[in-house]
């Protein structure tokens, strides 16, 4: 969807060559980004693999070791009050502060966010059955991750950032974030950065995806253009093999005997191509999930 | 509208949203002239990226199986045309080749497999077609 | 690992290696500092009755610092609940170790002090006493555990508790005459019988928690949960809103933290009247005249000071819940029990607030915290003066002439210096350099405590002292420069309150110099000026230490 994506605007989030280490762990190695705007931009990785750490710098909760980071044309630690009242977000650990009331929550939130919408922020309280004298403390999983996505919401940002949002929760209360997302962004010129390892999430909603793997980014482009570049092709030789012949892109290979399945990044003409000069036929060849593709790129 | 998306088998959403929208047509279960929902009221109750659907639409309006009106609705267009005939003989030879290799794996003639056909016909005419929905 | 004693020993170790010697030097440094002190003052006998109460008041207190320290390295028991190990041995292997630990400790400890100081104290009888004291509170404890029980019954226990040792030491509710040296078989039994119980006690317990069955509290508890919701609802029901990020910013810190001077305070003055009560009802004649009382109400003034050393800790944790929460969590190494409530959380860091004004919401709840708590003591001091009055007992001057009137204003001041720079450490969310601090500056005290005392006094003493003053005094403004010109420099505060407090601080020294009491030396003039800067000190190094804290 090249459209949705006008080269005129100027990126949301703009990150160069940025490198964090934490001890002698290389949290971001020459990691560069750019998120533009309105659409949602989905952030895959394993464990450890640095989305918290780049957000955290997103955020501003983070100086630049080297390289710079963006937001809005901002630097974010210089000026956190610019950038962070025109973001919202939810973190993983939805930290909110557990003796405060709902109503006390949403009346405190409202006092740092100019744009606030009480009209809106309530719609969500009802919509989310929130209680709003209940404390945060005494709060379900699922209803703490929607009073923290209520606050993010409630004054209509530019960025919505989410790390990890459905990460142990329950099905209904993911749905709700996913809701969420889809209509921020139905609403024009905004944007959402989220980060997942739930890919079928990321699937569904994302415009645009980049695959972060040792605070690199392996990846970086629209869901279809990820989708029509990786196929499954499964070869059938000759006769059985124990090591699998190389095949100009691919990503990964496992199979046994004579038919050996790869996950191949190219074009399709290209790949069966270079299949018949290896002597093999193409017995299949189909699609990929997103989760065959981070796991070939990640795991090859 | 009944659309089930499925991540697991690598079809692209788009398309799965436009072959079921397709195949609800062709099966007469979406009329001519019935409108579709919203680009919006569809992402958020799919779970789908606007984009995705506005895509789907486009696809469906390029095939000649809705149009958008005046009124920014999207409608389903008159089903009398050629295009849309020989979208239903394509979805229905999408669903034959698979029929046909099941029963070439088991042994079974084609002439019992057209008698089958006959038989079920037959069988379920009284009642409305049942629509198995496998995707 | 073979065993599971092997592996709780080992995750003692591992867990502990730096907190643990870190408790044992907090619960050293104490005494050291007050023999040290008083060492360099006067020559000690071990046989005054005030040294016998010093001996009183200070084992005590190094013991339960020290068994404090073990207990929260130790972690709670509950993480071992699902452990296939039966009740009996799992309360063995947790209160046998535990006291054997304390019982190193304190003879560790009292054996330090004899051989550095001299100080004659006893160590058998105290440290057998200290065992069994562990083994009652660890019984309570899992007795009441998770209940409001818990907080009655420790508190009677220790009540009993301190009443027995000082029956060993003189009566039960005198102030103590002689060291507790002869061990007779009767106390020793008694208290091994003590331990022995509370084996059992706490077995029972175990076995009853590791089920889930707490002690029934007859409706009580959650009544009074209720009751207090109730009351704290008055205060809340009303659905505010907040005209700017400040006064929300100051909402968020008040209701927080802004209790716990106050708290201190009341807490300090409802024990004060117990004990008194006690007193006035067993032993009248030990409760003392108004002069004595007022001795003791101006020296709380003092006190406050450390109570704001105290309550700064609470002042720089943004985040109060985190730390209960990590302190309940029996996963989290202990080093990371603190961490939790003080490096900066998602929530506050992604405010959009500006630095100077989470510093300032900050500043201004202690600073309120501190008035009250300051006006609670000056109207208690001004009710005693004025109780005193009509009883006609007031003697002149009212305040001591050796501590003169400018005490007053300092018990204002040095609370204030005192909280806020505990408050700006806590606020730089390095658990690690604050606990070296923690560590460092008594070891510090302590080794120049001694040196001052065993070096004889002399001329060349004097002045070497003075410099060493004035050096230290320079530092200090250096330092309070620096970080307003940092501070200043990465725009952390508006430059009106550069002037402000730079005109704060030079009026504060004015006044001194202008209302000084006495003729000073000359040492004393750079002490006033670097006092000046601590006083507004907070406005520069509070942002700093947030910004340090909220940017990693």
């Amino acid at each position: 969807m090249a459209d949705s994506f006008p080269s005129a605007a100027p990126p949301i989030v703009e990150i160069q060559r940025l490198t964090r280490q934490f001890g002698i762990k290389m949290a971001l190695d020459e990691l560069s980004l750019v998120v533009p705007r309105s659409g949602v931009f989905g952030l895959i990785g394993g464990n450890g693999a640095g989305k918290t750490t780049l957000i955290r710098h997103i955020l501003g909760m983070l100086k630049a070791q080297s390289g710079s980071v963006k937001v809005f044309g901002l630097n974010p630690v210089e000026q956190p009050v610019g950038v962070l009242g025109r973001i919202g977000y939810l973190s993983e650990e939805r930290d909110l502060p557990n003796w405060m009331r709902v109503q006390e929550l949403m009346s405190y939130t409202q006092a740092f966010y100019p744009q606030w919408d009480d009209g809106y922020a309530e719609e969500l309280r009802d919509a989310f059955d929130l209680d709003p004298k209940a404390r945060i403390k005494n709060l379900s999983r699922g209803q703490r991750a929607r009073a923290g996505l209520l606050i993010a919401l409630a004054h209509r940002p530019e960025l919505l950032v989410l790390d990890e949002p459905s990460s142990g929760l329950d099905p209904v209360v993911r749905r709700d974030i996913l809701g969420a997302i889809i209509r921020t962004i139905a609403d024009e010129g905004r944007t959402v950065l989220f980060s997942s390892h739930l890919l079928d999430e990321v699937e569904r909603v994302a415009d645009r995806v980049a695959i972060i793997h040792h605070g690199r980014i392996l990846l970086t482009a629209s869901m279809e253009e990820i989708k029509e570049s990786h196929r499954k092709m499964t070869l059938r030789f000759s006769q059985a093999m124990t090591q699998p012949p190389g095949l100009v892109g691919a990503l990964s290979c496992n199979g046994a005997g004579a038919e050996w399945t790869y996950v191949c990044n190219g074009e399709a003409e290209q790949l069966r191509r270079a299949a018949e000069a290896l002597g093999a036929s193409v017995v299949d060849d189909s699609a990929l999930t997103l989760d065959e593709i981070f796991i070939s790129r990640v795991k090859p | 509208m009944q659309i089930h998306i499925s991540t697991n088998d690598g079809v692209p959403i788009y398309l799965q949203v436009v072959n079921q929208i397709k195949y609800l047509v062709a099966a007469g279960r979406l009329a001519a002239g019935a409108e579709l929902p919203p680009i919006r009221t569809l992402a958020e109750t799919l779970i789908v990226n606007p984009n995705t659907i506005a895509r789907a639409y486009r696809e469906l309006e390029m095939a000649g199986i809705v149009e958008k009106r005046r009124t920014a609705g999207t409608y389903v267009t008159d089903q009398g045309s050629p295009l849309a005939k020989r979208e239903r003989t394509k979805i229905l030879i999408e669903r034959i080749d698979p029929l046909l290799a099941d029963a070439r794996h088991m042994d079974v003639s084609i002439d019992d497999v057209i008698k089958l056909v006959h038989q079920r016909f037959t069988l379920l005419k009284p009642s409305r077609l049942k629509e198995s929905n496998d995707g | 690992m073979r065993s599971v004693p092997q592996a709780l020993a080992w995750e003692f170790i591992v867990r502990g290696r730096w907190t643990v010697p870190g408790y044992f030097v907090l619960a050293i440094s104490m005494p050291v500092l007050i023999y040290a002190m008083l060492r360099s003052l006067a020559k000690v006998d071990v046989n005054d009755p005030s040294m016998v109460m010093v001996h009183f008041t200070m084992a005590q207190y190094s013991y339960i610092i020290w068994a404090i320290g073990i207990a929260s390295v130790r972690g709670p028991l509950s993480r071992l609940y699902t452990a296939p190990v039966s009740t009996a041995s799992l309360v063995a292997w947790h209160l046998w170790t535990e006291c054997a630990m304390v019982w190193l400790g304190c003879v560790a400890i009292t054996w330090l002090m004899n051989t550095c100081f001299d100080v004659g104290w006893p160590i058998w009888g105290p440290a057998l006493f200290a065992v069994a004291c562990t083994a009652t509170i660890r019984a309570i404890w899992w007795l009441t555990d998770k209940t409001l029980w818990s907080v009655v019954g420790i508190a009677a226990a220790s009540i009993v508790l301190t009443g027995w040792l000082q029956s060993r030491c003189g009566g039960w509710f005198t102030l103590p005459r002689h060291y507790w040296t002869n061990v007779t078989p009767l106390e020793t039994a008694t208290l091994f019988s003590l331990i022995g119980i509370s084996y059992c006690v706490a077995v029972f317990s175990v076995a009853r928690n590791r089920c889930g069955e707490r002690l029934g509290s007859f409706g009580i508890g959650p009544r009074l949960v209720q009751w207090f919701e109730a009351a704290y609802s008055i205060f809340d029901s009303k659905p505010r809103s907040f005209r700017s990020v400040h006064e929300a910013q100051h909402w968020y810190e008040w209701q927080q933290k802004g209790a716990s001077l106050p708290a201190m305070m009341c807490l300090i003055f409802s024990m004060v009247c117990i004990v008194g009560l006690l007193h006035l009802w067993f032993a009248p004649e030990s409760i003392g005249d108004f002069e004595a009382w007022l001795h003791g109400i101006l020296v709380l003034g003092g006190l406050l000071s450390i109570f704001g050393a105290v309550a700064g800790f609470f002042m720089g944790c943004l985040n109060l819940d985190t730390l209960t929460l990590t302190a309940d969590a029996s996963t989290s190494k202990s080093s990371q029990l603190l961490s939790g409530g003080f490096v900066m959380g998602h929530f506050p860091a992604t405010r959009p607030i500006t630095t100077f004004d989470f510093a300032m919401a900050i500043l201004r709840t202690a600073g309120k915290s501190l008035l009250i708590a300051w006006s609670m003591w000056g109207s208690v001091l001004v009710a005693f003066l004025l109780l005193a009055a009509s009883q006609h007992e007031l003697s002149y001057p009212i305040i001591p002439a050796d501590v003169g009137y400018w005490f007053l204003p300092l018990t204002l001041l040095g609370p204030w210096i005192t909280m806020t720079t505990v408050a700006g450490l806590a606020l730089t969310g390095r658990p690690k350099l604050v606990f070296a601090i923690c560590i460092g500056l008594p070891i510090l005290c302590s080794i120049v405590a001694s040196l001052n005392a065993r070096i004889p006094e002399s001329e060349l003493k004097q002045q070497v002292t003075s410099i060493l003053i004035a050096f230290v005094s320079v530092s200090i403004i250096a330092v309070i420069l620096w970080a307003f010109w940092t501070a200043g420099r990465r725009a952390l505060i508006p430059a009106k309150w550069m002037i402000i407090s730079g005109i704060g601080a030079l009026l504060l020294a004015f006044l001194a110099v202008v209302l000084r009491p006495t003729e000073l030396l000359w040492v004393a003039y750079p002490m006033i000026v670097a006092f000046a800067a601590l006083a507004v000190a907070p406005i520069a190094t509070a942002p700093l230490a947030i910004s340090w804290n909220r940017i990693r």
